[in-house]
């Protein structure tokens, strides 16, 4: 399996290509993830065996995984040091332990098969009871698997720490894992699985490691094998020529600051936002230099609750992230329920199919009053703070519902109506849909799925996608020429926007803001800065006339030499 | 024999970090203390167990019973039940 081993299936110049999170260009050598152990055989001890000493062992290796998985969190820090403490304490959690030792000592089953099953036994049981208990029992598979490995005497499952940085090749990271990842130990993350929108792409982004997910062959490189990550181009090379190390190793280093003025070579001005789901990220949005927020989620009020927030409540969450911007833009979008973020009390359940159903603003049509509360309550707190507050609906397709949201938010004051852009058809008919909403913003990643009709949390259809879809930067195209002839802006908050090849293309397009998330901010900035706007048009036209994601990806690349200069 | 009743207040239930808040005051006393669903299902968790906790899935609204054997529990109960009710 190993490329190490038989060079001849996995040789130089070998290529492999996947979809880029977080840009950069790096070399190193290839560590794998410990595969998990198999399950162990139905064994039972042997009959002479003392079945006490047999049962011991379970607890020894449990406390082991602990004291492993508590020096890791001492040496973590905030949310991932706090997941490793809980992941430990169920490592010698008494019904794990005292389960497994009871198979031991009534059934005479191996410490290591008795490990399995009491294990096993409570990854199903919380994985039964749905919601956040099911999310843990992925958890409790690590442990598991890390007291299963420890009794075979095997290497333990998860991060490697070989004592030089490497690139980290798996099929995509546990939680758990993926919360350990230290940058000064993993120069870059290839995933042969994974989406730009997983847990472990959103960690990635954070940390600012080059990461590249859906890379077909993956699974074939094995440890050791010299890699050159260019993540910004989407590419693994193997075994590569001195070369590409050298470019690799002049490539700058990854972290860079942003001045706060987003701008092309030119002087021609792209404020650069940020992408805000929590009130508490609004003010290390604001240090890392954003103009201001170009979506600001409000979800997180809503989510598992039984009745919508009340007024109060909502006004509270939303003054914290206007004072984090005094004087400057935010872009309120409201309520996105229905499709991934099904309410309780926003009714219809049991559609066939909930992402063509009633979601976004199409939910204000049969519970106005939820709609009301959130605009009255953005419209006070903004009158307590000093921020430039703009509103948009999220999911519009025709121009009467454009109509409505903006008389809505007229009602309560709120002059600065918009409406996101994710629906082909709203992509198509800007124009109508803007005769009355102010701004619109485009949703790169619905967009993508809609226009593609391909679920984008699905690994398997990473290569659909992909916002370089030259189907989906056509619709950007129109969506800008539509708002132009209306005089309105158009902004993208979205993945795309978060990659700085896409970034230039989009500003090309007719682009005028961009969001994102705040670590990308940097990085985009700096590939704006190098380019004239002549060239972000040019590449983007190259990038709308190709035939496919791959080649207009290429061929915008290849019309902007200077990325490769700043290793983006 | 010391027995209290609390309501979960969370909105996503009795988690994993108040379990494990639970399940460590618990080991730390010595006192073997039980946590049972007071819904009829009998069903009743260890409550030195984090696991054993989250496996009884319990939901905003639900209301759980203490349960110790061990006279002068009743503190241990009281600070219990405070992290029970005042989970988020």
């Amino acid at each position: 399996m190993t490329a190490a081993a038989d060079p001849g299936a996995r040789g130089a110049g070998v290529v492999l290509t996947g979809t880029c999170v977080v840009p950069g260009i790096v070399a190193g050598p290839a560590e794998r993830m410990p595969a998990p152990p198999a399950e162990p055989p139905e064994a039972v001890c042997e009959p002479t065996a003392s079945t006490d000493e047999a049962a011991e062992r379970i607890a020894v290796a449990a406390h082991a995984v602990h004291d492993e998985l508590v020096a890791a969190a001492s040496a973590a820090s905030g949310t991932s040091a706090e997941l490793l403490r809980t992941t430990a304490a169920m490592a010698t959690d008494p019904t794990l332990v005292t389960s497994a030792e009871a198979l031991v000592r009534t059934e005479r089953l191996t410490p290591e098969r008795a490990a399995w099953v009491a294990g096993t036994a409570l990854v199903r049981q919380l994985a039964g009871l749905g919601g956040v208990l099911a999310e843990r029992s992925r958890d409790v598979a690590d442990v598991r698997d890390r007291i299963v490995a420890a009794l075979m005497g095997r290497p333990a499952p998860g991060l490697p720490h070989p004592g030089h940085r490497f690139v980290l090749v798996a099929g995509d990271l546990a939680p758990a894992d993926a919360a350990r990842l230290d940058p000064a130990e993993v120069a870059a993350l290839v995933l042969g699985g994974g989406t730009t929108t997983s847990h472990t792409a959103i960690l990635a982004r954070a940390l600012g490691i080059p990461t590249l997910v859906g890379v077909a062959g993956a699974d074939e490189v094995g440890t050791g094998t010299q890699l050159v990550v260019d993540a910004g181009a989407g590419l693994v090379h193997l075994d590569p020529d001195s070369a590409l190390v050298a470019r690799a190793a002049a490539a700058p280093a990854r972290r860079r600051t942003f001045d706060g003025r987003g701008r092309t070579l030119d002087g021609h001005l792209v404020p650069l936002l940020a992408n805000i789901g929590r009130p508490v990220e609004a003010a290390p949005a604001a240090a890392a230099g954003a103009e201001g927020v170009g979506l600001f989620r409000t979800e997180f009020c809503f989510l598992d609750r039984a009745e919508a927030p009340g007024h109060d409540e909502q006004v509270a969450a939303y003054r914290e992230v206007f004072a984090a911007f005094e004087g400057r833009k935010v872009v309120v979008r409201t309520l996105d329920a229905g499709a991934d973020k099904p309410l309780a009390f926003l009714g219809a359940h049991d559609e066939p199919n909930p992402a063509l159903g009633l979601r976004g603003v199409r939910t204000a049509l049969f519970a106005p009053e939820v709609l009301d509360t959130q605009l009255a309550a953005i419209a006070d707190a903004r009158d307590s703070e000093h921020a430039d507050v703009w509103v948009m609906a999220p999911m519009v397709a025709t121009a009467d519902e454009a109509d409505e949201f903006v008389d809505r938010c007229a009602r309560h004051g709120l002059p600065w109506a918009g409406i996101m852009i994710e629906v082909p058809a709203a992509a198509l008919a800007a124009g109508h849909l803007l005769r009355r909403a102010t701004f619109a913003s485009i949703g790169t990643n619905d967009l993508t799925q809609y226009t593609m009709a391909a679920d984008r949390l699905l690994p398997a259809l990473n290569a659909l996608t992909t916002p370089w879809q030259p189907a989906v930067l056509a619709l950007v195209a129109e969506a800008c020429r539509g708002a132009a002839a209306r005089g309105r802006p158009v902004g993208v908050c979205g993945e795309a926007a978060a990659d700085p090849a896409l970034a230039v293309v989009l500003v090309g397009l007719g682009v005028a803001t961009l969001s994102m998330s705040s670590s990308a901010l940097a990085d985009v900035a700096a590939a704006l800065g190098a380019v004239p706007l002549a060239d972000c048009e040019r590449a983007a036209r190259r990038a709308v006339e190709a035939a496919s994601a791959d080649e207009a990806r290429a061929a915008a690349r290849s019309a902007l030499p200077v990325l490769g200069d700043l290793g983006l | 024999m010391p027995t209290k009743s609390v309501v979960v207040h969370a909105a996503a239930g009795l988690h994993a970090r108040p379990a494990a808040t639970l399940a460590q005051l618990v080991a730390a006393s010595g006192l073997r203390v039980w946590l049972a669903r007071a819904d009829g299902t009998g069903d009743t968790a260890d409550a030195a167990s984090m696991l054993g906790i989250m496996g009884l899935g319990l939901s905003r609204g639900d209301t759980v019973t203490l349960n110790s054997d061990a006279p002068g529990s009743d503190a241990l109960l009281e600070e219990l039940g405070a992290v029970i009710e005042s989970a988020e």
